[in-house]
Protein backbone atom coordinates (compact mmCIF):
# COMPACT_ATOMS: atom_id res chain seq x y z
CA UNK A 1 0.00 0.00 0.00
CA UNK A 2 1.58 3.39 -0.69
CA UNK A 3 0.53 5.98 1.54
CA UNK A 4 1.03 9.61 0.65
CA UNK A 5 -0.20 12.69 3.43
CA UNK A 6 -0.01 16.04 3.71
CA UNK A 7 -1.87 18.85 6.43
CA UNK A 8 -2.01 22.21 6.50
CA UNK A 9 -2.63 23.54 9.93
CA UNK A 10 -4.32 26.22 11.90
CA UNK A 11 -4.33 29.03 8.81
CA UNK A 12 -5.03 31.79 10.94
CA UNK A 13 -3.24 34.81 11.42
CA UNK A 14 -3.81 34.99 15.03
CA UNK A 15 -1.74 32.42 17.31
CA UNK A 16 -4.33 32.57 19.47
CA UNK A 17 -6.61 30.61 17.55
CA UNK A 18 -4.18 27.38 17.09
CA UNK A 19 -5.90 25.06 18.66
CA UNK A 20 -6.03 22.03 15.83
CA UNK A 21 -3.12 19.28 16.02
CA UNK A 22 -2.10 16.47 13.96
CA UNK A 23 0.01 13.39 13.85
CA UNK A 24 0.50 10.01 12.01
CA UNK A 25 2.49 7.00 12.06
CA UNK A 26 3.00 6.15 8.10
CA UNK A 27 4.53 3.19 8.34
CA UNK A 28 1.42 1.72 10.96
CA UNK A 29 -1.05 3.63 8.91
CA UNK A 30 -2.83 5.89 11.12
CA UNK A 31 -3.45 9.00 10.85
CA UNK A 32 -5.10 11.93 13.66
CA UNK A 33 -6.41 15.21 14.05
CA UNK A 34 -7.96 17.13 16.38
CA UNK A 35 -9.40 20.69 17.58
CA UNK A 36 -9.27 21.83 20.38
CA UNK A 37 -12.19 23.51 22.11
CA UNK A 38 -11.41 27.54 21.21
CA UNK A 39 -13.26 28.48 24.33
CA UNK A 40 -11.07 25.90 26.87
CA UNK A 41 -8.10 27.46 28.36
CA UNK A 42 -5.08 24.70 27.26
CA UNK A 43 -7.01 23.74 24.33
CA UNK A 44 -3.68 24.25 22.27
CA UNK A 45 -1.75 21.77 24.19
CA UNK A 46 -4.67 19.18 24.87
CA UNK A 47 -4.84 18.74 20.88
CA UNK A 48 -1.53 18.09 20.49
CA UNK A 49 -1.52 15.69 23.72
CA UNK A 50 -4.56 13.81 22.15
CA UNK A 51 -3.27 12.81 19.02
CA UNK A 52 -0.02 12.13 20.23
CA UNK A 53 -1.75 9.82 22.55
CA UNK A 54 -4.37 8.11 19.73
CA UNK A 55 -1.46 7.73 17.52
CA UNK A 56 0.58 5.95 20.33
CA UNK A 57 -2.32 3.83 21.51
CA UNK A 58 -3.42 2.75 18.43
CA UNK A 59 -0.65 2.39 15.95
CA UNK A 60 -0.33 -1.37 15.98
CA UNK A 61 -4.08 -1.58 16.69
CA UNK A 62 -5.34 -2.85 13.35
CA UNK A 63 -6.19 -6.31 14.37
CA UNK A 64 -8.54 -4.60 16.98
CA UNK A 65 -12.11 -5.45 16.89
CA UNK A 66 -14.21 -2.29 16.96
CA UNK A 67 -15.05 -2.86 20.15
CA UNK A 68 -11.50 -3.26 21.31
CA UNK A 69 -10.68 -0.02 18.86
CA UNK A 70 -13.11 1.94 20.57
CA UNK A 71 -12.57 0.94 24.30
CA UNK A 72 -9.04 2.10 22.99
CA UNK A 73 -9.90 5.24 22.51
CA UNK A 74 -12.45 5.95 25.61
CA UNK A 75 -9.32 4.55 27.88
CA UNK A 76 -7.39 8.10 26.21
CA UNK A 77 -10.57 10.10 26.99
CA UNK A 78 -10.64 8.83 30.55
CA UNK A 79 -6.97 9.88 30.96
CA UNK A 80 -7.46 13.29 28.99
CA UNK A 81 -10.19 14.16 31.76
CA UNK A 82 -7.13 13.85 34.46
CA UNK A 83 -4.70 15.41 32.27
CA UNK A 84 -6.64 18.13 30.65
CA UNK A 85 -9.60 18.24 32.73
CA UNK A 86 -10.53 21.96 31.50
CA UNK A 87 -10.71 21.46 27.79
CA UNK A 88 -11.57 19.14 25.12
CA UNK A 89 -11.17 18.18 21.26
CA UNK A 90 -12.84 16.49 18.45
CA UNK A 91 -11.26 13.20 17.21
CA UNK A 92 -10.53 12.27 13.38
CA UNK A 93 -8.71 8.97 12.71
CA UNK A 94 -8.07 7.30 9.66
CA UNK A 95 -6.56 3.67 9.72
CA UNK A 96 -5.35 1.32 7.15
CA UNK A 97 -5.64 -2.29 8.50
CA UNK A 98 -4.93 -5.56 6.30
CA UNK A 99 -8.34 -6.04 4.98
CA UNK A 100 -10.39 -2.61 6.06
CA UNK A 101 -9.89 1.37 6.40
CA UNK A 102 -10.99 1.60 9.60
CA UNK A 103 -12.43 5.64 10.06
CA UNK A 104 -13.27 6.95 13.45
CA UNK A 105 -15.08 10.62 14.44
CA UNK A 106 -16.11 12.55 17.83
CA UNK A 107 -17.05 15.79 17.78
CA UNK A 108 -17.74 18.49 15.31
CA UNK A 109 -14.86 17.71 12.82
CA UNK A 110 -15.26 16.78 9.14
CA UNK A 111 -13.63 13.16 7.49
CA UNK A 112 -14.75 12.22 4.15
CA UNK A 113 -13.99 9.61 2.26
CA UNK A 114 -13.24 9.33 -1.73
CA UNK A 115 -12.77 6.65 -3.81
CA UNK A 116 -11.53 5.77 -7.29
CA UNK A 117 -11.82 2.39 -8.34
CA UNK A 118 -8.87 0.61 -10.10
CA UNK A 119 -10.39 -0.04 -13.49
CA UNK A 120 -9.49 3.06 -16.15
CA UNK A 121 -11.71 5.82 -16.92
CA UNK A 122 -12.96 5.75 -13.51
CA UNK A 123 -14.18 8.58 -11.52
CA UNK A 124 -13.63 9.81 -7.80
CA UNK A 125 -16.43 9.06 -5.48
CA UNK A 126 -17.71 10.25 -2.06
CA UNK A 127 -18.02 7.28 -0.60
CA UNK A 128 -18.31 7.87 2.99
CA UNK A 129 -18.75 10.93 5.27
CA UNK A 130 -18.06 10.37 8.93
CA UNK A 131 -20.96 11.69 11.45
CA UNK A 132 -20.36 15.15 13.22
CA UNK A 133 -21.83 15.26 16.56
CA UNK A 134 -23.88 18.54 16.71
CA UNK A 135 -26.06 20.17 19.23
CA UNK A 136 -30.09 21.94 18.12
CA UNK A 137 -27.52 25.04 18.03
CA UNK A 138 -24.91 23.85 15.71
CA UNK A 139 -22.37 23.17 18.73
CA UNK A 140 -20.85 19.94 19.39
CA UNK A 141 -22.47 17.59 21.05
CA UNK A 142 -19.63 15.12 22.64
CA UNK A 143 -15.94 15.76 22.27
CA UNK A 144 -13.14 13.70 23.95
CA UNK A 145 -12.01 14.89 27.28
CA UNK A 146 -15.30 16.53 27.90
CA UNK A 147 -17.96 15.91 30.37
CA UNK A 148 -19.69 14.06 27.41
CA UNK A 149 -18.12 11.79 25.39
CA UNK A 150 -19.55 8.40 24.95
CA UNK A 151 -20.00 7.17 21.29
CA UNK A 152 -16.73 6.71 19.03
CA UNK A 153 -18.71 6.53 15.53
CA UNK A 154 -16.80 3.64 13.55
CA UNK A 155 -16.99 2.98 9.92
CA UNK A 156 -14.99 0.62 7.29
CA UNK A 157 -14.31 0.96 3.71
CA UNK A 158 -12.86 -1.96 1.84
CA UNK A 159 -9.18 -1.65 0.39
CA UNK A 160 -8.98 -1.53 -3.56
CA UNK A 161 -8.69 1.08 -6.18
CA UNK A 162 -7.51 5.12 -4.66
CA UNK A 163 -8.43 6.22 -1.50
CA UNK A 164 -8.78 9.85 -0.78
CA UNK A 165 -9.17 10.92 3.35
CA UNK A 166 -10.17 14.54 3.81
CA UNK A 167 -10.15 15.66 7.12
CA UNK A 168 -11.06 19.39 8.28
CA UNK A 169 -11.64 20.95 11.50
CA UNK A 170 -15.18 22.60 11.91
CA UNK A 171 -13.94 25.97 10.75
CA UNK A 172 -13.22 24.31 7.74
CA UNK A 173 -15.80 22.07 7.46
CA UNK A 174 -18.39 24.49 7.63
CA UNK A 175 -16.99 26.73 4.88
CA UNK A 176 -15.09 24.65 2.25
CA UNK A 177 -17.88 23.40 -0.14
CA UNK A 178 -18.12 19.95 -2.42
CA UNK A 179 -17.60 21.86 -5.08
CA UNK A 180 -14.09 22.82 -4.43
CA UNK A 181 -13.60 19.32 -3.17
CA UNK A 182 -14.79 18.44 -6.63
CA UNK A 183 -11.95 20.47 -7.82
CA UNK A 184 -9.46 18.92 -5.55
CA UNK A 185 -10.20 15.31 -6.97
CA UNK A 186 -9.94 16.73 -10.70
CA UNK A 187 -7.04 18.06 -10.33
CA UNK A 188 -5.83 14.95 -8.44
CA UNK A 189 -7.29 12.79 -11.67
CA UNK A 190 -5.99 9.31 -11.83
CA UNK A 191 -2.17 10.19 -11.15
CA UNK A 192 -0.37 9.57 -7.73
CA UNK A 193 0.09 12.87 -6.16
CA UNK A 194 3.56 14.18 -4.32
CA UNK A 195 3.05 15.34 -0.95
CA UNK A 196 3.60 18.70 -2.05
CA UNK A 197 0.48 18.10 -4.41
CA UNK A 198 -1.70 17.40 -1.77
CA UNK A 199 -0.33 20.29 0.53
CA UNK A 200 -0.91 22.31 -2.48
CA UNK A 201 -4.90 21.37 -2.51
CA UNK A 202 -5.31 21.05 1.17
CA UNK A 203 -4.01 24.86 1.61
CA UNK A 204 -5.78 25.63 -1.09
CA UNK A 205 -9.06 24.50 0.54
CA UNK A 206 -7.91 26.11 3.57
CA UNK A 207 -7.35 29.45 2.16
CA UNK A 208 -11.03 29.56 0.19
CA UNK A 209 -12.28 29.01 3.78
CA UNK A 210 -10.47 31.59 5.06
CA UNK A 211 -11.54 33.67 2.09
CA UNK A 212 -15.53 32.65 2.19
CA UNK A 213 -15.47 34.10 5.88
CA UNK A 214 -14.25 31.89 8.09
CA UNK A 215 -13.29 33.07 11.53
CA UNK A 216 -11.92 30.03 13.37
CA UNK A 217 -8.52 28.20 12.69
CA UNK A 218 -8.54 26.45 9.27
CA UNK A 219 -6.80 23.16 9.15
CA UNK A 220 -6.89 20.32 6.39
CA UNK A 221 -5.06 17.38 6.18
CA UNK A 222 -5.19 14.30 3.07
CA UNK A 223 -4.01 11.29 3.12
CA UNK A 224 -4.08 9.52 -0.41
CA UNK A 225 -3.22 5.62 -0.66
CA UNK A 226 -3.54 3.20 -3.47
CA UNK A 227 -2.38 -0.52 -3.69
CA UNK A 228 0.69 -1.01 -5.75
CA UNK A 229 0.14 -2.34 -9.03
CA UNK A 230 0.26 -5.72 -9.48
CA UNK B 1 42.09 62.74 -23.73
CA UNK B 2 42.59 59.30 -25.77
CA UNK B 3 42.89 59.34 -29.71
CA UNK B 4 39.65 57.62 -30.20
CA UNK B 5 37.56 60.62 -28.42
CA UNK B 6 39.61 62.51 -30.89
CA UNK B 7 38.89 60.78 -33.61
CA UNK B 8 35.43 60.35 -32.85
CA UNK B 9 35.35 64.16 -32.24
CA UNK B 10 36.39 65.23 -35.08
CA UNK B 11 34.00 63.05 -36.88
CA UNK B 12 31.19 64.33 -35.32
CA UNK B 13 32.14 68.21 -35.77
CA UNK B 14 32.60 67.22 -38.97
CA UNK B 15 28.63 66.24 -39.51
CA UNK B 16 27.73 69.28 -37.31
CA UNK B 17 26.56 67.31 -34.87
CA UNK B 18 28.20 67.43 -31.60
CA UNK B 19 28.09 63.86 -29.52
CA UNK B 20 27.97 64.97 -26.01
CA UNK B 21 30.19 61.99 -23.28
CA UNK B 22 27.80 60.32 -20.98
CA UNK B 23 28.17 60.21 -17.09
CA UNK B 24 30.06 56.84 -16.48
CA UNK B 25 27.18 55.87 -14.26
CA UNK B 26 24.71 55.93 -17.60
CA UNK B 27 27.04 53.52 -18.94
CA UNK B 28 26.99 51.39 -16.29
CA UNK B 29 23.50 51.62 -16.04
CA UNK B 30 22.84 50.34 -19.66
CA UNK B 31 25.44 47.60 -19.19
CA UNK B 32 23.74 45.55 -16.31
CA UNK B 33 20.39 46.07 -16.59
CA UNK B 34 20.51 43.45 -19.53
CA UNK B 35 22.81 42.07 -17.87
CA UNK B 36 20.83 41.58 -14.66
CA UNK B 37 17.72 40.46 -16.19
CA UNK B 38 19.99 37.28 -17.99
CA UNK B 39 21.31 36.95 -14.51
CA UNK B 40 17.76 37.21 -12.41
CA UNK B 41 15.46 34.69 -15.56
CA UNK B 42 18.29 32.19 -14.84
CA UNK B 43 18.28 32.38 -11.04
CA UNK B 44 14.43 32.35 -11.49
CA UNK B 45 14.68 29.26 -13.76
CA UNK B 46 17.10 27.48 -11.13
CA UNK B 47 14.67 27.72 -8.68
CA UNK B 48 11.85 27.17 -10.94
CA UNK B 49 13.01 24.10 -11.94
CA UNK B 50 14.34 22.58 -8.63
CA UNK B 51 10.21 23.03 -7.19
CA UNK B 52 8.10 22.38 -10.56
CA UNK B 53 9.02 18.17 -10.33
CA UNK B 54 7.38 18.09 -7.17
CA UNK B 55 3.86 18.89 -8.57
CA UNK B 56 1.48 17.54 -10.94
CA UNK B 57 1.33 19.32 -14.53
CA UNK B 58 -2.63 19.41 -13.25
CA UNK B 59 -1.26 21.50 -10.46
CA UNK B 60 0.98 23.78 -12.32
CA UNK B 61 -1.66 24.42 -14.95
CA UNK B 62 -4.14 25.90 -12.03
CA UNK B 63 -1.61 27.77 -9.82
CA UNK B 64 1.86 30.04 -10.35
CA UNK B 65 4.80 30.13 -8.08
CA UNK B 66 5.35 33.92 -6.21
CA UNK B 67 9.02 34.84 -6.60
CA UNK B 68 9.39 36.24 -2.99
CA UNK B 69 12.73 37.04 -2.53
CA UNK B 70 15.67 37.64 -4.73
CA UNK B 71 19.10 38.39 -3.89
CA UNK B 72 21.71 39.81 -6.54
CA UNK B 73 25.67 39.17 -5.90
CA UNK B 74 28.43 41.03 -7.27
CA UNK B 75 31.44 38.83 -8.32
CA UNK B 76 34.20 40.63 -8.49
CA UNK B 77 34.82 43.88 -5.86
CA UNK B 78 34.91 46.55 -8.79
CA UNK B 79 31.38 45.93 -9.85
CA UNK B 80 30.64 45.67 -6.29
CA UNK B 81 31.45 49.23 -5.82
CA UNK B 82 30.63 50.54 -9.18
CA UNK B 83 27.07 48.89 -8.12
CA UNK B 84 26.48 50.78 -4.72
CA UNK B 85 28.15 53.75 -6.14
CA UNK B 86 25.31 53.83 -8.76
CA UNK B 87 22.68 53.14 -6.38
CA UNK B 88 23.86 55.53 -3.77
CA UNK B 89 24.15 58.23 -5.97
CA UNK B 90 20.74 58.09 -7.79
CA UNK B 91 19.30 57.58 -4.41
CA UNK B 92 20.47 60.60 -3.15
CA UNK B 93 18.35 62.59 -5.92
CA UNK B 94 15.25 59.77 -6.31
CA UNK B 95 14.57 58.00 -2.60
CA UNK B 96 12.77 55.33 -4.34
CA UNK B 97 14.96 54.76 -7.54
CA UNK B 98 16.01 51.17 -6.13
CA UNK B 99 12.44 50.26 -6.87
CA UNK B 100 12.25 52.06 -10.15
CA UNK B 101 15.41 50.46 -11.35
CA UNK B 102 14.71 47.11 -10.18
CA UNK B 103 11.00 47.01 -11.84
CA UNK B 104 12.79 46.92 -15.15
CA UNK B 105 14.85 44.46 -13.99
CA UNK B 106 12.13 42.05 -12.42
CA UNK B 107 9.99 40.81 -15.48
CA UNK B 108 5.99 40.25 -14.11
CA UNK B 109 5.83 36.70 -15.53
CA UNK B 110 7.97 33.96 -16.02
CA UNK B 111 7.17 30.73 -17.51
CA UNK B 112 8.97 26.94 -17.73
CA UNK B 113 8.35 24.71 -20.48
CA UNK B 114 6.69 22.04 -18.57
CA UNK B 115 4.11 25.00 -17.68
CA UNK B 116 5.21 26.53 -14.30
CA UNK B 117 4.73 30.11 -14.27
CA UNK B 118 6.30 32.62 -11.75
CA UNK B 119 4.95 35.61 -10.73
CA UNK B 120 6.42 38.93 -9.01
CA UNK B 121 3.57 40.09 -7.97
CA UNK B 122 4.41 43.35 -6.04
CA UNK B 123 7.61 45.59 -6.60
CA UNK B 124 10.79 43.58 -5.62
CA UNK B 125 13.76 45.09 -4.20
CA UNK B 126 16.21 42.89 -4.78
CA UNK B 127 19.20 42.10 -1.84
CA UNK B 128 22.23 43.61 -2.83
CA UNK B 129 24.46 40.97 -1.40
CA UNK B 130 28.49 41.78 -0.84
CA UNK B 131 30.55 38.26 -0.96
CA UNK B 132 33.35 38.26 0.97
CA UNK B 133 35.21 36.62 -1.72
CA UNK B 134 35.01 40.18 -3.71
CA UNK B 135 36.26 42.03 -1.31
CA UNK B 136 39.31 40.04 -1.17
CA UNK B 137 42.35 41.11 -3.00
CA UNK B 138 43.32 38.99 -6.09
CA UNK B 139 45.85 38.54 -8.93
CA UNK B 140 45.01 40.28 -12.15
CA UNK B 141 44.14 36.86 -13.27
CA UNK B 142 41.69 35.79 -10.99
CA UNK B 143 40.17 39.47 -11.11
CA UNK B 144 36.85 38.57 -12.44
CA UNK B 145 35.50 35.26 -13.56
CA UNK B 146 34.49 35.18 -17.64
CA UNK B 147 32.11 33.03 -19.35
CA UNK B 148 33.24 30.17 -21.36
CA UNK B 149 32.80 32.31 -24.29
CA UNK B 150 34.98 34.77 -22.64
CA UNK B 151 32.27 37.06 -21.19
CA UNK B 152 33.14 38.96 -18.29
CA UNK B 153 30.72 37.32 -15.33
CA UNK B 154 29.83 40.06 -13.08
CA UNK B 155 26.82 39.10 -11.42
CA UNK B 156 25.43 35.99 -9.88
CA UNK B 157 21.25 35.81 -8.68
CA UNK B 158 19.06 33.75 -6.24
CA UNK B 159 15.48 33.58 -6.33
CA UNK B 160 13.58 32.48 -3.63
CA UNK B 161 9.95 31.24 -4.62
CA UNK B 162 6.86 30.54 -2.59
CA UNK B 163 4.01 29.01 -3.46
CA UNK B 164 2.31 27.67 -5.69
CA UNK B 165 -0.91 29.36 -5.06
CA UNK B 166 -4.43 28.75 -7.03
CA UNK B 167 -4.08 31.38 -10.55
CA UNK B 168 -7.50 32.89 -9.58
CA UNK B 169 -7.86 34.54 -6.02
CA UNK B 170 -9.10 31.33 -3.89
CA UNK B 171 -12.34 32.79 -2.80
CA UNK B 172 -13.23 34.93 -5.85
CA UNK B 173 -16.12 32.68 -6.82
CA UNK B 174 -16.85 32.02 -3.22
CA UNK B 175 -20.40 33.52 -3.43
CA UNK B 176 -21.96 31.19 -5.79
CA UNK B 177 -19.35 28.25 -4.20
CA UNK B 178 -21.10 28.69 -0.62
CA UNK B 179 -23.24 26.12 0.33
CA UNK B 180 -26.21 27.92 2.63
CA UNK B 181 -25.05 27.60 6.22
CA UNK B 182 -26.32 25.59 8.85
CA UNK B 183 -29.94 26.08 9.91
CA UNK B 184 -29.19 25.40 13.33
CA UNK B 185 -26.28 28.01 13.34
CA UNK B 186 -28.90 30.68 11.71
CA UNK B 187 -31.17 30.25 14.43
CA UNK B 188 -28.83 30.28 16.97
CA UNK B 189 -27.23 33.99 15.05
CA UNK B 190 -30.98 35.14 15.16
CA UNK B 191 -31.36 34.98 18.89
CA UNK B 192 -28.88 37.13 19.98
CA UNK B 193 -30.30 39.39 22.28
CA UNK B 194 -31.20 42.95 21.62
CA UNK B 195 -28.21 45.74 21.28
CA UNK B 196 -28.50 48.15 24.21
CA UNK B 197 -29.36 51.61 22.61
CA UNK B 198 -26.05 53.31 21.73
CA UNK B 199 -24.99 57.41 21.71
CA UNK B 200 -24.52 59.07 18.16
CA UNK B 201 -23.95 57.31 14.99
CA UNK B 202 -21.45 54.40 15.20
CA UNK B 203 -19.62 54.12 12.48
CA UNK B 204 -19.14 51.90 9.47
CA UNK B 205 -16.84 48.50 10.45
CA UNK B 206 -17.93 48.36 14.07
CA UNK B 207 -16.92 44.73 15.26
CA UNK B 208 -20.12 42.14 15.72
CA UNK B 209 -18.21 41.23 19.16
CA UNK B 210 -20.48 42.38 21.86
CA UNK B 211 -18.94 42.47 25.42
CA UNK B 212 -21.58 42.79 28.66
CA UNK B 213 -20.25 45.72 31.04
CA UNK B 214 -20.89 45.94 34.28
CA UNK B 215 -20.05 49.08 35.78
CA UNK B 216 -20.06 50.22 39.55
CA UNK B 217 -19.03 53.78 40.67
CA UNK B 218 -20.46 56.52 42.33
CA UNK B 219 -23.58 56.39 40.92
CA UNK B 220 -24.00 52.68 41.96
CA UNK B 221 -24.51 49.82 39.24
CA UNK B 222 -25.10 49.22 35.51
CA UNK B 223 -24.70 47.04 32.76
CA UNK B 224 -24.51 47.96 29.06
CA UNK B 225 -24.53 45.24 25.83
CA UNK B 226 -21.84 47.28 23.88
CA UNK B 227 -20.52 46.30 20.29
CA UNK B 228 -16.73 46.76 20.20
CA UNK B 229 -14.76 48.79 20.16
CA UNK B 230 -15.70 50.58 23.80
CA UNK B 231 -13.70 53.10 25.51
CA UNK B 232 -14.20 54.10 29.25
CA UNK B 233 -13.51 57.18 31.26
CA UNK B 234 -14.11 60.11 33.25
CA UNK B 235 -17.51 62.12 32.28
CA UNK B 236 -16.06 65.46 31.33
CA UNK B 237 -16.34 67.74 28.21
CA UNK B 238 -12.97 67.80 27.58
CA UNK B 239 -13.22 64.30 26.97
CA UNK B 240 -13.15 62.64 23.32
CA UNK B 241 -16.79 62.02 21.88
CA UNK B 242 -17.36 58.41 20.16
CA UNK B 243 -17.99 60.22 17.13
CA UNK B 244 -14.37 61.34 17.68
CA UNK B 245 -12.44 58.22 18.23
CA UNK B 246 -14.66 55.44 16.79
CA UNK B 247 -15.63 53.59 19.99
CA UNK B 248 -18.58 53.46 22.33
CA UNK B 249 -18.22 55.97 25.37
CA UNK B 250 -19.38 54.63 28.74
CA UNK B 251 -18.85 56.96 31.55
CA UNK B 252 -17.55 56.74 34.93
CA UNK B 253 -18.27 58.10 37.64
CA UNK B 254 -16.30 58.47 40.82
CA UNK B 255 -13.26 60.25 42.50
CA UNK B 256 -10.49 58.55 40.50
CA UNK B 257 -10.55 57.93 37.00
CA UNK B 258 -8.79 59.31 34.24
CA UNK B 259 -10.56 60.60 31.49
CA UNK B 260 -9.74 57.89 28.82
CA UNK B 261 -9.38 55.17 31.40
CA UNK B 262 -9.26 51.96 29.71
CA UNK B 263 -10.37 50.78 26.31
CA UNK B 264 -11.49 47.35 25.17
CA UNK B 265 -11.34 46.24 21.22
CA UNK B 266 -11.59 43.15 19.27
CA UNK B 267 -8.49 42.11 16.92
CA UNK B 268 -8.88 38.90 14.74
CA UNK B 269 -11.69 37.33 16.66
CA UNK B 270 -10.23 37.47 19.94
CA UNK B 271 -10.82 40.52 22.73
CA UNK B 272 -9.00 42.91 24.31
CA UNK B 273 -8.31 45.67 26.72
CA UNK B 274 -5.57 48.31 27.30
CA UNK B 275 -5.26 51.07 29.43
CA UNK B 276 -3.76 53.94 26.89
CA UNK B 277 -0.66 55.85 27.70
CA UNK B 278 -2.89 59.16 27.81
CA UNK B 279 -3.95 57.85 31.33
CA UNK B 280 -3.14 59.16 34.20
CA UNK B 281 -4.52 56.11 36.63
CA UNK B 282 -4.36 52.58 35.65
CA UNK B 283 -6.68 49.63 36.29
CA UNK B 284 -6.12 46.98 38.94
CA UNK B 285 -7.17 43.20 37.99
CA UNK B 286 -8.27 40.51 40.20
CA UNK B 287 -5.27 39.81 41.31
CA UNK B 288 -4.33 42.88 42.55
CA UNK B 289 -1.67 43.44 39.93
CA UNK B 290 -1.74 46.82 38.22
CA UNK B 291 -2.38 47.01 34.58
CA UNK B 292 0.89 48.16 32.38
CA UNK B 293 -0.29 51.42 30.03
CA UNK B 294 -0.05 50.32 26.46
CA UNK B 295 0.25 46.66 27.35
CA UNK B 296 -2.87 44.51 25.93
CA UNK B 297 -4.52 41.90 27.74
CA UNK B 298 -6.99 39.26 26.58
CA UNK B 299 -10.57 38.72 27.86
CA UNK B 300 -10.87 34.60 27.99
CA UNK B 301 -14.04 33.22 26.63
CA UNK B 302 -15.91 32.21 30.03
CA UNK B 303 -13.86 34.16 32.36
CA UNK B 304 -15.27 37.61 33.02
CA UNK B 305 -12.22 39.94 33.86
CA UNK B 306 -12.89 42.23 36.50
CA UNK B 307 -10.84 45.52 36.73
CA UNK B 308 -10.90 48.47 39.36
CA UNK B 309 -10.36 51.70 37.72
CA UNK B 310 -8.14 54.81 39.18
CA UNK B 311 -5.33 53.07 41.13
CA UNK B 312 -1.71 55.21 40.41
CA UNK B 313 0.88 53.74 37.79
CA UNK B 314 2.64 50.93 38.85
CA UNK B 315 2.14 51.14 42.54
CA UNK B 316 1.14 48.87 45.12
CA UNK B 317 -2.58 48.98 45.64
CA UNK B 318 -2.59 46.51 49.05
CA UNK B 319 -2.55 50.03 51.26
CA UNK B 320 -5.67 51.77 49.11
CA UNK B 321 -9.61 50.57 49.80
CA UNK B 322 -10.51 49.27 46.44
CA UNK B 323 -14.21 48.79 47.64
CA UNK B 324 -15.01 52.20 47.94
CA UNK B 325 -16.75 52.42 44.71
CA UNK B 326 -16.83 56.51 45.48
CA UNK B 327 -13.19 56.69 44.93
CA UNK B 328 -12.71 53.71 42.46
CA UNK B 329 -15.06 52.34 40.12
CA UNK B 330 -15.12 48.65 39.09
CA UNK B 331 -15.59 47.32 35.77
CA UNK B 332 -16.46 43.79 35.02
CA UNK B 333 -16.13 42.43 31.38
CA UNK B 334 -17.48 39.31 30.26
CA UNK B 335 -18.04 38.23 26.78
CA UNK B 336 -21.14 37.50 25.28
CA UNK B 337 -22.16 34.60 24.27
CA UNK B 338 -22.68 35.04 20.94
CA UNK B 339 -19.22 36.31 21.03
CA UNK B 340 -17.77 33.15 22.64
CA UNK B 341 -19.88 31.14 20.15
CA UNK B 342 -18.21 33.08 17.12
CA UNK B 343 -15.01 32.86 19.46
CA UNK B 344 -14.40 28.94 20.01
CA UNK B 345 -16.00 25.53 20.46
CA UNK B 346 -17.41 24.99 23.73
CA UNK B 347 -16.86 22.10 25.77
CA UNK B 348 -20.17 20.03 25.76
CA UNK B 349 -21.61 19.57 29.37
CA UNK B 350 -23.54 16.97 30.66
CA UNK B 351 -27.49 17.40 31.50
CA UNK B 352 -28.50 16.46 34.58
Amino acid sequence: MTAIHAAVMNLQAHPAFGCDAFAHDAQAGIWVMADGANSCPGAKQAAQWVVTQIVNVLAHSQLLSDSEFERSVLAVHAQMLSVHPQTAATLLIGQIGPASIRLASIGDSMLRAFHQPAWLLARWREQLAMPRDLDAIGNPSQLIGSEVCETVHVRHLPLGGRWLLVFMTDGAAATVTSSALTMSLATLGRQQPSPDDLEYLCRDLALQALAAGCRDDVSVAMVWFAEPLR
Amino acid sequence: MSIFDFLGRKSAQSGGVQQLKTHSTDDFADGIVIELRAVVSAAIATALEALEGRYLRSVLEQSHFTLDALAIRSLDFDTMRQLEDFLNRHESIQANFRDNFFAQIVQPEYRSSRGAIVKATAPLAPLIEISAASMESETEDESYRISLKGRRIRFEAQASLGGPVRTEAPGADAATMMEPPNQAVRAQRTSQPERAPMPGNLPHGRSDFLVTLRVRDSDGERSFLCALPVQLGRATSAAPSAGASGAQRIDLRSTYVSRQQLVIFEVMGAVFVMVPTEASLSCAMADKKVMQPDRVYRIQPNVPMLLTAGVPNGADVTGLDLDDRGQYPQIEIALNQATQMEEGTPRPRATR
